[in-house]
């Protein structure tokens, strides 16, 4: 049996089916997985040679996305509240914290003077973040909500200070140099779009393993940056002095990654289970209807 | 050694797949009755009972698994194989037997309500004797 046509055909059977949890999907996927050997078993007793058998068992199986999506709507979970604000929130929480910090100790690192990263007039950057960051999260998080939190952190990082550039004239920002932007907006890709990556990498492997992946990614990056500015022109009560930085930013922007994210978490659940309970009343009243006609 | 009958069919019948789709919660149902079966298990028997008329697309099976047992109407559990990796059993609970039970008694009605129109249109067709 070609095993890795078997994988990939259970990865997409699989990926509609993020909402649902680990255990349950990975039960999905072994039920479909001997579902379909013994559907090639069958075919192959016939005299089949076992890859025309397997693709013969996937085509009778049925198209995998579809199959998927109409297993994650039949699935439908009531609404829970708790799980649904706590595992956005964590998300969100880990991202930006972990993203902000990276780059505001990148930034100590490597500015052409100290910065202070939350200053009076940074209000603006700040704006655009919530508001770019939410957005987009929320419109990516309707059909992936683990995965796309961290990548609507990643866009809005890319497009903030582009905005928050535009937007300096009204803000009363001096404008910075493209030198500068140019250095903070790779800082901010590598900040939040790895992360992020990994997170769309995850719809492969298990989501534990990507926050795991993620976390690491951010120590050992602040680690270096923070190995770089030990032996660079910064003297240790720079550091010292510096680290403050960071630190308001792991305060600032986690509770914002936690507000923002636990907030977009539950109104994507209030919306899914409304919708859910409309189509289904529909669907039941269409029948009524149907019947007593 | 099995058949060319045996050989698990890849398509239905066009006229009865969409009276199939319709109905393969009541199917589901009605074969679990006798004994609880896993997914395989519950299309083949669905296949042997039907003398192989309706064939069921797979995958399609699983939703509707999915919807009796939220409804309360099926439960399932892991059950351990002496060889080979648990198998996932599906079993009819109280709740789906008086679902099946109810919805045998809608299928007969329909049944004799289409026969007799079909019937009584036959009937307008054939010669009146002289």
């Amino acid at each position: 049996m070609n095993h890795s046509r078997l994988e990939t055909y259970l990865d997409e059977l699989e990926r509609p089916l993020t909402a649902l949890g680990e255990t349950a999907r990975r039960e999905w996927r072994e039920e479909a997985r001997q579902h379909l050997a013994d559907l090639t078993a069958a075919h192959e007793e016939l005299g089949t040679d076992p890859d025309t058998a397997l693709e013969q068992a996937l085509h009778q199986f049925g198209e995998a996305a579809k199959v998927g999506q109409a297993v994650r709507r039949e699935s439908y979970v009531p609404f829970s509240w708790v799980p649904a604000l706590l595992r956005a929130a964590v998300l969100a929480g880990i991202v930006w914290a972990g993203g902000a910090a990276l780059v505001g100790l990148a930034r100590l690192a490597f500015a052409p003077a100290p910065l202070t990263f939350l200053d009076r007039t940074s209000g603006g950057t700040v704006a655009c973040y919530a508001v770019l960051g939410g957005l987009t999260t929320f419109f990516a998080a309707r059909r992936k909500p683990l995965a796309w939190p961290l990548a609507g952190a990643c866009v809005a990082s890319v497009i903030a200070p582009l905005v928050a550039h535009i937007l300096d004239p009204f803000t009363g920002r001096s404008m910075w140099s493209l030198e500068y932007l140019f250095l903070t907006d790779i800082l901010q890709v590598l900040g939040y779009g790895l992360p992020a990556g990994a997170f769309i990498w995850a719809r492969r492997v298990r989501p534990r393993r990507a926050v795991l992946g993620t976390g690491l990614f951010y120590l050992t990056s602040m680690l270096g940056v923070f190995v770089v500015m030990v032996f660079s022109r910064h003297s240790l009560n720079d550091i010292l002095h510096g680290l403050r930085v960071p630190l308001t930013a792991i305060v600032f922007w986690g509770l914002q990654g936690v507000l923002v994210g636990g907030l977009l978490g539950v109104t994507r659940q209030v919306a899914g289970s409304i919708s859910e309970r409309v189509r289904r009343r529909f669907k039941q009243g269409s029948f009524a209807r149907f019947m007593a006609g | 050694m099995p058949s060319e009958n045996d050989a698990p069919r890849t398509g239905t019948p066009p006229q009865s797949g969409e009276l199939l789709k319709g109905n393969t919660p009541t199917l589901i149902l009605a074969v679990l009755s006798d004994a609880p079966r896993h997914g395989y298990g519950i299309a083949r028997e669905i296949e042997r009972r039907s003398g192989r008329a309706l064939v069921l697309n797979e995958g399609s099976l699983y939703p509707a698994l999915r919807a009796l047992e939220r409804d309360g109407l099926v439960t399932s559990g892991w059950q351990a194989q002496t060889s080979g990796p648990a198998r996932k059993v599906y079993a009819l609970t109280d709740a789906g037997r008086a679902e099946l039970a109810r919805r045998e008694r809608s299928w007969r009605a329909f049944v004799r309500a289409i026969e007799d129109v079909i019937g009584k249109g036959n009937d307008s067709h054939e010669p009146q004797p002289a």
